[in-house]
């Protein structure tokens, strides 16, 4: 997509960075998910993380009277604000204005990083503080905001760690959740001017990164969110944390920046309500979280503290391409991370091996869907189908039925390999040959009785697949059409002699 | 700046409304009604009860209050508790006092101005409502209740009168009848201490914001 222009010097001398350099990493999901099962450390993080989620999001689904209406309320409120989308956005742009903020509008991540560099520029910032948002993800806005010399400081725990780590997140909710104890305790060592202080348990840590990061907060020239909903009736972007780190970027520097995606948008705070009473219990198994802030503009007359400007930024980047399309249901994503929480898949290889900043089916989905299929060819299959995922998935996403249609487009984009394309075209035309059909399952079972041949099979033959499985023993007296026509001759002799 | 972000915004909304209208989804000129929604409910003779003890389970700590000028004493004894530097930050004094005589602070504590500034170890604030579906407190910036209060201190005390006290998250925003221009800053549900679980899954409470919330709960109506 063209960059946005007209662009300024300053501008046009920091090259846009594209999400398509991190995206090309989901193309070799094969590969890094196998390095993932045989790195020791990471599994140890992993083994540790998995159970809590799901006990935790069990027990709080149990404690309230019934889950199920608590979703179908939000599911009714994303279904009514995506088939009146437009108007929605349109209320809320009028309404932040309203409030003394400015809306702006990016279609693809280029520019929303282009939008903050301007802003940065002209209230001449040196240094950023940032609370977790995944669209800044989206548009490596890191990296831009580095090329053009602004200290970028990550406030979210997870997200500083990884930022120290310089790696990308490998959770939505969680991002450091790959990190051990000791591991984040190295990092801090290494960038942090540590002296004697101990480091030897999970509260020092944290209060080693409070003091650092209290400083950042406390210097900061513009902060920078995201929103977990934007709420049009009262032009408000509502910001969901436990630690609190959003409210101090919100907060001290002298300019607030909202990054968020259109889908975000819903009619008012009682729509709000419905989505938040599903939020923290399917994320983290809370009721609510610590914090849940509505930001509406800069502040007043007689505000003693808060910034002067306030900045939402709107991004599309294909969003708008799903709306109407077969994948709209992905709109409904509120990004609470239990699909990630419970999928097999995830729980074995986390979420590095997806490559993109969304790992785990959703990310199976969205990945596709903003960089394009033939990048991320591998996530579609990189699921069992258990349907764990839309159990879960407090907005009831297909999940399962869209990664489904996923590998139907690239069949039918010749994505797949000549492998895969030979085999299924090779089946179809056995399958419609009843002859041939007989013929090869034949063959196959016996084959298959044969215990030397078998063998042969597996090590000379299929041993991609058979490195690490076995073949069935069969035992069978024959092909189930062998035995099923042996049944009736001797059915039809009984009743002969009958 | 030569870059012209109005024109840029402009050609950029146009796109991205273009490619909303190309679907079903055209912008109608009047508001779309939006389906009813259901809130839960709470047997409201027991409110009170409700509230404290979601209030509870979110770490939170409380003690009853019948009287305002008990303030001040409470939350030196707090202080004490925590063993913390003695450094207060409150606005709140002219605001619930107009009526009455000043709070006698004690000598023991050293007291500051918002904005709070990161150095002062308590923060008095003033809860206009809470929700007792969630054990919330719901505090809006505003002159009395400057929102770094809330973040930047390592102890938050919260005052509350106990007839504040809604059934559910819906009644709170009815409560504060709020609409677009006459927006506070910022609005605050909080719900317990600050906390984080980002290293191995293990809660830690105190990450940025307060390590500990304690609230004063007002029993007897408050005149203001």
């Amino acid at each position: 997509m063209k960059p946005g222009k007209p662009t300024s010097p300053e501008t046009q001398s920091n090259p846009p960075i594209h999400s398509e350099t991190s995206s090309n990493q989901a193309l070799f999901f094969k590969a890094k998910s196998s390095e993932a099962l045989l790195d020791d450390t990471l599994q140890q993080a992993l083994k540790k993380a998995q159970g809590g989620f799901i006990e935790k999001r069990s027990q709080a689904i149990a404690d309230v009277e019934n889950f199920d209406s608590y979703k179908q309320q939000a599911q009714l409120v994303k279904n009514h604000t995506l088939d009146h989308l437009a108007y929605y956005l349109t209320q809320f742009e009028e309404n932040v204005t309203k409030n003394g903020g400015h809306v702006h509008w990016a279609s693809t991540p280029e520019q929303l990083n282009n939008i903050i560099l301007h802003i940065c520029e002209r209230r001449d910032a040196k240094s950023v503080t940032k609370g977790k948002s995944m669209i800044s993800e989206e548009a490596n806005l890191n990296a831009a905001l580095e090329a053009a010399g602004i200290d970028v400081t990550e406030t979210d725990l997870g997200e500083y760690i990884i930022q120290l780590a310089k790696e990308p997140p490998s959770h939505i909710i969680v991002p450091a959740i790959h990190k051990t104890r000791q591991q984040v305790e190295a990092l801090f060592r290494e960038t942090h001017d540590l002296g004697e202080r101990d480091l030897d348990n999970i509260a020092a840590l944290v209060d080693e990164a409070r003091l650092q990061l209290r400083q950042k907060f406390l210097d900061a020239d513009v902060g920078i969110t995201g929103a977990n909903m934007l709420i049009a009736d009262t032009g408000s972007a509502m910001v969901v944390t436990n630690e609190g780190n959003g409210d101090l970027t919100a907060t001290l520097p002298k300019v607030h920046i909202v990054t968020a995606s259109i889908e975000k948008v819903v009619p008012d705070l009682e729509s709000a309500s419905a989505i938040l009473r599903v939020l923290a219990r399917s994320a983290t198994g809370q009721p609510i979280t610590s914090y849940t802030s509505l930001f509406s503009g800069p502040s007043g007359i007689e505000d003693l503290d808060g910034p002067d400007e306030f900045h939402v930024i709107l991004l599309d980047n294909q969003r708008s391409q799903m709306l109407g399309s077969p994948f709209e249901d992905m709109l409904k994503c509120i990004k609470c991370g239990a699909c990630l929480n419970h999928c097999p898949v995830y729980s074995a290889v986390g979420g590095h091996a997806y490559g993109w900043v969304y790992p785990g089916p959703m990310g199976s989905v969205l990945t596709p869907l903003m960089t394009g299929l033939k990048q991320s060819s591998d996530l579609p299959n990189a699921s069992t189908f258990c349907g764990r995922c839309e159990e879960v998935c407090p907005m009831g996403i297909p999940l399962p039925e869209l990664l489904r249609q996923l590998r139907n487009k690239e069949h039918e984009d010749h994505l797949t390999s000549w492998k895969t394309r030979f085999s299924l075209k090779g089946f179809m035309w056995g399958i419609q040959h009843p002859r041939v059909f007989h013929w090869i399952t034949k063959t196959l079972r016996m084959i298959l009785a044969n215990s030397v041949l078998t063998r042969l099979l597996e090590k000379h033959v299929l041993t991609s697949w058979y490195s690490s499985k076995e073949l069935p023993k069969n035992y069978s007296k024959g092909t189930f059409m062998e035995q099923y026509q042996q049944d009736s001759k001797q059915k039809k002799s009984k009743q002969k002699k009958s | 700046m030569s870059i012209n972000l109005n024109r840029f915004n402009r050609v950029n909304r146009k796109k991205i409304f273009n490619r909303i209208e190309r679907t079903k989804k055209s912008a109608i000129p009047q508001a779309p009604k939006r389906p009813p929604l259901l809130h839960p409910q709470f047997d409201i003779s027991a409110l009170t009860e409700i509230f404290l003890s979601k209030l509870s389970a979110s770490s939170s700590t409380y003690q009853s209050v019948d009287c305002l000028s008990l303030v001040p004493q409470l939350v030196l004894q707090y202080a004490e508790k925590y063993n913390t530097n003695k450094t207060l930050v409150t606005n709140l004094d002219p605001f619930l006092n107009s009526d009455e005589p000043p709070w006698d602070w004690p000598n023991a504590l050293s007291l500051s101005t918002p904005p709070a500034t990161g150095n002062e170890a308590i923060g008095l604030s003033y809860a206009s409502t809470a929700i007792a579906e969630t054990g919330s407190l719901v505090l809006s910036a505003s002159k009395q209740n400057p929102t770094t209060v809330n973040f930047l201190t390592d102890h938050h005390i919260i005052i509350l009168n106990e007839q504040d006290i809604v059934p559910n998250i819906e009644s709170m925003w009815k409560r504060l009848s709020l609409s677009a221009g006459n927006m506070p800053r910022a609005i605050n549900i909080i719900t317990g201490p600050s906390r984080t679980a980002d290293i191995e899954q293990t809660i830690q409470l105190g990450a940025h914001g307060p390590r500990s919330l304690h609230l004063l709960l007002l029993t007897q109506p408050s005149p203001y």
